[in-house]
């Protein structure tokens, strides 16, 4: 061992242990069932800053037979005149006694963490009532002597909660109440601070556990927020494109345009929620929520493409200079005395023949291969809520990702709300964030203008994000 | 580590086009893995000494981040552009000479070479073209579209020169192409800038290639230089012109500088050629010819090839130097560009955070060896009245953990079984007053129901207690579990657990709400 504390997490099977330990391990991967004794053996989870390791969490098979351990362990110590100092040694020695590992399975599992110097967090259901089999069990952790603190988790309902901390309270001097499966962040952080105060020497490592987790949250935090900025930015500037022959008639295209444009947006944000959810740590979340409403019917647009990117306005533009760069030779040539008519005219002249020029160039072919024809594009969106409603939909999302235990198993449900009651944006913000929406839709991407209102817009997100922590969004 | 949390780092500074591909290429390697992993490699490698300005962070991780497979990928797709970069100067250089080879020997053959065409065709048409390129580079790059066409489509290599390829460089080309179409959005400023700069190495290339033709026509052939024109041009406004063209040269090479006299003497006019040329012809040979012959200037032949430095100097001054600086700009600026798409690459903002932040990892580092599972098959469940009609005597009732007391029982039983006797075990009692209870059941007679909390799961103890109570009654006397409460998954948890015993004379009952 070295120094940093060990917690053992025990109880009666189907408790909630691994419920617990899901939820403040943030590991989806632990095993959780309905099926008493879903856990067959410890299994650790520690927690590690860099290369530094603050505590561990370990997670134990439920007790099976409470009793008859209480029942070695007196029997034991009456043969031996034991005294209290005795019974941590008596527990050692139980898990250590041959042919106990194969007779007591689970016990021995679960009391070797604490015999090697764990800490205890018990796990008692708070939405069953309090029962005289439980006393056994609790009788044997206190004979280990370990630091101890209980949690009640409501399990449903939390019908039976006073009762528990009644029991419990004359056992372990510290109860704390946490539903394992809905616990946000703070309990857990409290929870995590309570274990710093079982015993001075873990007070620190757990001090630095906990603020750590902070920075790790506020870290998290951004990242979503950033994920959140490039999801919206890159949905306003979706489109559907589809190259056509000079003289194709766009128009049948609309309908197939609209459903490929209507996957990508779909896909476009799947892949964001897959990326929020795994920056949180969900692997295997899986959520729904209704189709995104494109709220504008009229995308469909036609253009004009030409071969090697380039556009319309490309072509204009350089005819253009093209163009004022010869009248300006013969501006020179005349040492000025057209006083700049022929930049002038030879500007316009050739930003005229630019546009004539780019329908000529699409029609015609080299080597069998067209130099561009007809564009037909469905998108991007130009309605002024739209981004609103990527935005409102992203934020949900984050807000429920953020708050949801990894203890959970069920589907996120995201409905069709995307900004609502629960999740309201103030005047200043909305303002904020329409200029925002208008500079991505009007700069450049990867100019400095796009790149300071993705900076904008990822602090307005991030700001955002960070309010909603502190809402009731489930 | 100075953290930079809430502050984005900015990647500036200047990078190669390849690198672009790479942070693309690896930060793609690095979304296979699990975000713990992702994190956990990228700190190790931050955990060294990072620098801390942006760009330099990118590279220190992409010189120990890839695979190997992907490091030579992108070592690959480097040589690539280097040799496109050759190949393209060298184009250019092919393109230069033969311009001005083919030039100067079709003029040659005229017996005159117009240093009006030559300086038009060789520096006024090139420079026009650069013009053309730095607005068309400078031209602000449109939005375009996520899920639009792509420019880079337009080079993609044909499906016949695919199959020439050999399958890496295929590979790597497609790679290229990809990454490129991929984040063609982001790379908008960057692709435009690369190519600008390759076509300033064509440029470069060209203008070098005309260069070095006309030295060595020079040098190895008898140029004879002139210029003419229909238009009634004064020489002396054309001497004003080409004083000025040569104006940055003058001072320091003067016969590079045409002079009046020369400007005069080598108008050439077509109509008049062939006896001027005689007449110096013959004025060369020492012969007299009359000084009043109409358009006949009586010069020497060595004038005639006085333009050529004129014409190296135009050449070298107005056609290689600016594309040589339009080469270095435009190198300048791709490296900005490609640093600042670097900056935009998706992802690379969380690369930064992840290699510059403590990474917390709280999960457990090997997947959970072992789960229980649940029995199969369930033990089968009877009617409770029919059940304790069935016995039509007496017998046992046993509160397990003090699941029911009399009350309860009488509220369970009712009328069908007034002579059971309830009896407590589990729970608080000891293990020797289970076998008690054991005991006075086996010296009794009559049916046993051991009534448990459905909603406590079935645990050994209560497992032990029936089998050894089993053991006790023989198999000739009923048992039943009681399951008291719990849900409908509580009860099936019970009923599958019961069946490990493997007592087929064991059977369940419902008793009281499900809750």
């Amino acid at each position: 061992m070295n120094g940093a504390p060990r917690l053992a997490v025990v109880g009666h099977p189907n408790k909630g242990k691994s419920s617990l330990v899901a939820t403040l391990a943030e590991d989806d991967s632990v095993g959780i069932g309905p099926t008493p004794g879903t856990t067959l053996r410890t299994r650790d989870y520690p927690m590690r800053v860099g290369d530094r390791l603050l505590y561990t969490l370990v997670d134990t098979p439920g007790f099976q037979r409470a009793r008859r351990v209480l029942g070695w362990l007196e029997e034991r110590a009456a043969a031996e005149g034991a005294t209290a100092a005795d019974r941590p040694r008596l527990v050692a020695d139980f898990v250590a006694e041959p042919g106990h590992a194969e007779r007591f399975p689970d016990e021995c599992e679960l009391l070797r963490p604490l015999v090697d110097g764990a800490g205890i967090l018990y796990v008692v259901d708070g939405g069953v009532p309090y029962g005289p089999e439980y006393e056994a069990e609790m009788e044997v952790l206190r004979w280990t002597g370990r630091p101890s603190l209980a949690v009640v988790n409501p399990i449903g309902r939390r019908d039976h909660v006073a009762g528990w901390e009644a029991a419990l309270g004359q056992f372990f001097r510290v109860v704390r109440v946490i539903d394992a499966l809905h616990a946000d962040f703070d309990t857990r952080r409290q929870l995590l601070l309570a274990f710093g105060e079982l015993e001075t020497a873990w007070r620190a490592p757990i001090d630095e556990a906990v603020t750590a987790l902070d920075a790790a949250r506020e870290g998290r935090r951004r990242e979503t927020a950033l994920e959140l900025a490039h999801f919206v930015a890159d949905g306003l500037a979706l489109a559907a494109e589809r190259k056509l022959g000079p003289i194709d008639d766009p128009a049948p295209y609309e309908t197939e345009l609209e459903a490929e444009y209507r996957l990508a947006l779909e896909r476009m944000e799947t892949a964001h929620r897959t990326r929020v959810q795994r920056l949180h740590g969900h692997r295997e979340l899986e959520a729904t929520s209704v189709a995104l409403e494109l709220l504008d019917r009229d995308l469909f647009a036609e253009d004009t493409w030409l071969a090697f990117g380039l556009r319309r306005r490309d072509l204009v533009a350089v005819a253009a200079v093209g163009g004022a760069a010869t009248g300006g030779v013969i501006d020179a040539a005349v040492g000025g005395a057209s006083f700049l008519l022929g930049t002038a005219i030879g500007g316009a002249l050739g930003g005229v023949l630019g546009w004539v020029g780019a329908e000529r160039l699409a029609e015609l072919s080299v080597v069998d291969r067209p130099l561009g024809g007809r564009l037909a594009r469905y998108g991007p969106s130009r309605n002024a809520n739209f981004p609103f409603v990527l935005f409102g939909r992203a934020r949900l999302h984050a807000a429920l990702v953020s708050e949801r235990t990894h203890a959970r198993r069920d589907v996120l449900e995201l409905g069709a709300e995307s900004e609502g009651p629960a999740l309201p944006l103030d005047g200043g913000r909305q303002r904020a964030l329409a200029g925002v929406f208008d500079a991505l839709r009007r700069h450049s991407p990867g100019s400095p203008r796009y790149r300071n209102a993705i900076d904008e817009l990822t602090g307005i997100a991030a700001a955002t994000l960070l309010e909603d922590e502190g809402r009731d969004v489930k | 580590m100075k953290s930079t949390r809430g502050e984005r780092v900015r990647i500036r500074g200047r990078a190669r086009p390849a690198e672009v591909i790479a942070v693309a290429l690896a930060l793609a390697e690095r979304d296979r893995l699990e975000e713990r992993d992702r994190r956990r490699l990228d700190r190790e490698i931050g955990a060294g000494p990072t620098p801390t300005e942006g760009l330099s962070i990118v590279r220190h991780w992409l010189a120990h981040a890839p695979t190997s497979g992907t490091r030579d990928r992108i070592a690959r797709v480097d040589a690539a552009l280097g040799l496109a970069r050759w190949i393209l100067l060298a184009l250019g250089l092919a393109l230069g000479w033969s311009a001005a080879a083919a030039l100067l020997q079709v003029e040659v053959h005229e017996g005159r070479v117009n240093i009006v065409l030559c300086l038009a065709l060789l520096v006024l048409l090139p420079g026009l073209l650069l013009l053309a390129a730095i607005a068309g580079s400078v031209w602000a790059a449109r939005p375009a579209s996520a899920g639009g066409g792509s420019g880079w489509r337009g080079l993609a290599l044909g499906r016949g020169v695919r199959a020439l390829l050999p399958a890496t460089v295929r590979d790597d080309a497609e790679v290229l192409l990809g990454q490129l179409t991929a984040h063609e959005r982001l790379y908008a400023r960057a692709r435009r800038s690369l190519l600008f700069r390759w076509s300033q190495l064509v440029g470069l290339g060209f203008a070098s290639g005309a260069l070095l033709a006309t030295l060595g026509f020079v040098v190895f052939t008898d140029l004879a230089f002139g210029w003419s024109s229909t238009l009634d041009v004064d020489a002396a406004r054309v001497h004003a012109l080409v004083s000025g063209i040569a104006a940055p040269w003058a001072g320091l090479w003067p016969d590079a500088a045409p002079s009046l006299d020369l400007v005069e003497t080598t108008r050439h006019f077509h109509v008049a050629a062939g006896a001027r040329v005689a007449a110096g012809a013959r004025v060369a040979a020492g012969a007299h010819v009359a000084n009043d012959a109409p358009h006949v200037h009586f010069i020497d032949p060595i004038m005639y090839g006085a333009w050529w430095p004129f014409l190296v100097m135009a050449l070298a001054c107005y056609a290689l130097l600016p594309r040589a600086l339009a080469t270095l700009l435009g190198a300048r600026r791709l490296g900005v560009e490609c640093a600042e798409a670097i900056g935009e690459t998706p992802g690379v903002d969380r690369l930064v955070e992840r290699l510059l932040a403590p990474p917390v990892d709280t999960r457990a580092p090997e997947a959970e060896a072992e789960l229980g599972r649940a029995a199969p098959g369930l033990v089968d469940e009877v009617d409770l009245g029919d059940w304790l009609e069935a016995g039509q005597g007496d017998g046992f009732a046993i509160a397990w953990a003090e699941s029911v007391d009399d009350a309860d029982w009488n509220e369970i039983a009712g009328e069908t079984a007034p002579d059971y006797r309830l009896r407590d075990a589990g729970g608080r009692r000891s293990l020797t007053e289970d076998a008690e209870r054991i005991a006075e059941v086996e010296r009794a007679v009559g049916r046993v129901a051991v009534v448990v909390r459905a909603y406590e799961p079935p645990m050994l103890e209560v497992l032990d207690f029936l089998s050894d109570l089993r053991d006790a009654i023989t198999r000739e006397r009923a048992l039943a579990v009681l399951l008291q409460g719990g849900d409908p998954a509580d009860r099936e948890a019970w009923r599958r657990k019961l069946t490990t015993l493997g007592d087929p004379g064991l059977v369940c009952a419902c008793v009281g709400a499900a809750s």
